[in-house]
């Protein structure tokens, strides 16, 4: 694989983070689940313990697989009320850089983003930070490590029930 | 429980809690969620009065440690001073009134002040400032010029609280009954307890009294949380709604307590955890149970319960520790921030199965937590739209369930909404003078 992966360019990572973007946005996430390595992870860590792991800090989302499944079945519920009716979200992607190769052999990607949530009669703005782990499949580019890291001081508005 | 006895039909001192003992009726009007006139009564009659939950002392280990954080309207350094006490002091400079620390959180031999670089030692002492000539020379304006405490500084069990009032009942006599719990949370280790890194830090568009509610509030469970309990069914175990009781504590607090729910990390085994948990526990609960005798061990090893100490502080002692604490600020919003408690020098995979059970349930990103907000936050839309509105009941929350029981004395059900009631009629007898002739 990790022959495959010196060749992947930053239009090939950012095509796989726009596909992202728009699969949520559609709240596909079936979809969105498939974009996920078997040992895919998706965690979002604490706004003053940013470089904190999941096993030592206590994050707002530290998803192994179990959990991850765990949630997209959750959100498919109507009884997911925090979700129901599901936020609009809409999403800005940038500065996407690759800044090298892991020592698991994926790639370690860094992107910009910020993420509008509409409800309730408010538009609520995520600035944040990408730093995820990509690997290279016959399938395509997969989230081995999906990390977010949110630019603020106080959570705004405290559910992070979407997924951002 | 608490049975109070008085006319039949008690209209509270706020006029906002409404109480028919015969028809077992209890009644909350909405207005003491939304207007701004109840918000300031309790401010001054609650906030700035009471003992507010400040901060874990293994946060601030060694000297100079501080956090700055908001606490009943005020920002406060919770630090530990050279000699090595705890102090609490008002975040702005004596001065010229310059918020004093701007960080929120490090350690400092000196905190000084940017505007005229006066220099303050952590136990408040002006120790330094440019051209202390122009000052008389006896020194008296250093004594003048110190930092300002809050009220008063106090600790149970390593959990430090203050209290804006430099008067007032002593914190024991304020945590009444709610202490022992305190206790019993700390005793899960004999090496003592430590706040883990990584704080939950979030907004709720919800008056505070919302997440007061829902804490005690085991009606609302399986319904509101059907997707989380759904996916404990299919993790292998199962819950139940039955069986949990909720006693009020006095002044205000009140515990809600579940005995064989779902496992506790580190003291009460489910296959779960997996099998070397399972030979550690062992040891643990022996342990516990040597050091506090094998009734007071149970308490600890098997219950689980969900502790309010009046008026800010929430502890889920359930699978794993978590501290909230509650900081009013606005009518219609409230502050956040949640602490996750372990016992100290606990093996580094205990700790991972901790932090990870932990947080499926609970936080904003949680499984579980989100739809309590989601609660909160359509309640406090909800209300306005009876605000004004004279008929009969109509502007009122209905919290009657489980009355009559309450009043014959039966041990109160967690499905109930007897804590609910105490805590309300504690928040009543408070803040009716302060809000005077406001209805």
């Amino acid at each position: 694989m990790s022959s495959s992966l010196s060749t992947v360019t930053r239009g090939q990572v950012e095509d796989f983070l726009f596909h992202e973007c728009d699969v949520l946005e559609r709240w596909d996430l079936d979809a969105w689940h498939a974009l996920f390595t078997p040992d895919g992870r998706y965690q979002i860590p604490t706004l003053d313990d940013p470089l904190g792991e999941p096993s030592s800090s206590q994050h707002f989302v530290a998803d192994d697989p179990d959990l991850l499944a765990a949630r997209i079945t959750r959100l498919k519920s109507r009884n997911a009320h925090a979700e129901n009716p599901r936020s609009v979200t809409h999403r800005l992607i940038s500065n996407v850089r690759i800044l090298g190769i892991t020592d698991k052999h994926d790639l370690e990607v860094r992107a910009t983003f910020m993420v509008h949530r509409v409800r309730d009669g408010r538009v609520d703005t995520f600035p944040g930070w990408y730093h995820h782990h990509l690997a290279s499949t016959d399938d395509g580019l997969k989230f081995r490590l999906r990390r977010v890291l949110i630019a603020s001081e106080r959570l705004r508005q405290g559910r992070l029930s979407f997924v951002l | 429980m608490t049975m109070t006895t008085g006319k039949p039909v008690r209209v509270g001192r706020s006029g906002l809690v409404r109480e028919d003992r015969e028809a077992r009726i209890f009644r909350v009007h909405r207005d003491a969620l939304r207007a701004t006139g109840a918000f300031e009564a309790e401010r001054a009659a609650i906030f700035e009065r009471s003992w507010l939950y400040l901060g874990h002392i293994s946060e601030v280990p060694q000297s100079g440690d501080y956090f700055v954080r908001t606490v009943g309207g005020r920002q406060v350094i919770f630090c530990r001073d050279e000699e090595g006490e705890l102090r609490a002091w008002l975040n702005t400079c004596p001065h010229r009134g310059t918020t004093l620390c701007r960080e929120t959180e490090g350690n400092a031999r000196f905190f000084r002040c940017f505007y005229h670089a006066w220099s303050f030692s952590p136990s408040g002492n002006l120790v330094a400032l440019p051209g202390a000539d122009a000052y008389p020379e006896d020194g008296t304006f250093r004594e003048r010029l110190g930092l300002r405490p809050t009220g008063r500084i106090a600790m149970r069990s390593g959990f430090v609280f203050i209290s804006h009032a430099d008067d007032g009942p002593s914190l024991d006599e304020h945590l009444a009954g709610a202490g022992d719990h305190l206790d019993l949370v700390a005793e899960h280790s004999p090496e003592g307890m430590e706040v883990v890194p990584g704080t939950h830090q979030y907004g709720v568009r919800g008056n505070w009294k919302l997440a007061v509610e829902n804490a005690m509030d085991g009606y609302h469970f399986t319904p509101t949380h059907l997707t989380f309990v759904d996916y404990l069914k299919s993790s292998g175990f199962v819950t139940s709604d039955e069986g949990g009781i909720v006693q009020d504590l006095g002044n205000g607090h009140s515990v809600m307590v579940q005995s064989g729910h779902s496992g506790r990390v580190g003291l009460d085994w489910e296959p779960r955890f997996g099998d070397n948990e399972k030979v550690r526990i062992d040891a643990v609960r022996a342990e516990i149970a040597s050091r506090l005798g094998v009734e007071r061990a149970r308490r600890i090893t098997d219950h689980s319960r969900i502790l309010f100490v009046f008026p800010n502080l929430l502890i889920f002692d359930i699978e794993a520790v978590s501290i909230r604490s509650l900081e009013p600020t606005s009518p219609d919003t409230t502050d956040v921030t949640a602490w996750h408690l372990a016992p100290r020098n606990e093996p580094p995979s205990a700790r991972d199965l901790r932090l990870k059970t932990l947080v499926s349930f609970i936080g904003p990103g949680g499984l579980a937590t989100p739809d309590d907000v989601e609660a909160y936050e359509a309640i406090q839309r909800g209300v306005y739209s009876t605000a004004g509105d004279q008929r009969e009941g109509v502007d009122w929350n209905d919290i009657s369930r489980g009355m009559e029981a309450e009043f014959a004395g039966l041990p109160g059900r967690s499905i109930d909404e007897s804590s609910i009631r105490g805590f309300w009629r504690r928040w009543d007898e408070l803040v009716g003078d302060a809000l005077g002739d406001h209805r």
